[in-house]
């Protein structure tokens, strides 16, 4: 009986973390980029969900050899991209002037967050990943 | 050349689709993320502040 209420109560507070993402969501993307609104934006959730996941103790979680194989295969995949992102942004020919031959995946990235649907969903995808990053081990996907 | 990125981008795509089909084998992304960040506060610190820099470039400061 106490377990079904408690997941009652995780599902409302989660619909209701998804609901107001989706609104903060809605208003962050039709700011103008590169103004202070814009910054405060980003500022207020990074701030809260930092001090969320920074707040929570420690634990011992056991690593399991999935776990470990996982962590190998996006190491060097995070760790190739960090390369191939630097390599793009060195070729360019200047470092606010994005490079045709080596563009790096911000000037890639830019014509999609250039129109408010391509920012939404980066809204989103970003808020999502900050929420993940509060969650334990264990806790959901 | 975006080829690089093209790579990247489908073996993370394979990475993904292996772990989301076969778990016993290779775990999630956000599972290995969780796994470190409650193992070690500095994995914790840099990762937060990774995405914290994310949002900053990409939603604050280009489009």
């Amino acid at each position: 009986m106490m377990g079904a209420v408690q997941q009652r109560n995780t599902t409302l507070a989660g619909a209701l973390v998804a609901a107001a993402a989706v609104g903060y969501a809605a208003l962050a993307s039709g700011l103008t980029v590169r103004t202070w609104p814009a910054e405060v934006a980003v500022l207020v959730p990074a701030a809260v969900i930092t001090a969320l996941a920074l707040a929570r103790p420690p634990g011992s979680v056991s690593v399991a050899e999935p776990v470990r194989r996982a962590a190998v295969v996006w190491g060097v995949l995070v760790g190739a991209g960090l390369l191939w992102e630097a390599w793009a942004f060195f070729h360019q020919p200047a470092w606010n002037v994005a490079s045709i031959t080596h563009p790096s995946l911000s000037s890639l990235l830019e014509p999609a967050l250039d129109v408010r649907p391509g920012r939404f969903v980066a809204w989103l995808l970003w808020l999502a990943a900050g929420w993940g990053l509060t969650r334990r081990s264990g806790q959901g996907r | 050349m975006i080829s690089g990125f093209v790579v990247l981008f489908a073996l993370a795509a394979i990475a993904v689709v292996v772990a989301w089909r076969r778990r016993d084998r290779l775990a999630t992304l956000p599972t290995v993320l969780r796994a470190a960040m409650s193992r070690h506060l500095v994995v914790r610190v840099v990762v937060v502040l990774a995405w914290a820099w994310l949002g900053w470039h990409f939603l604050a400061r280009t489009g």
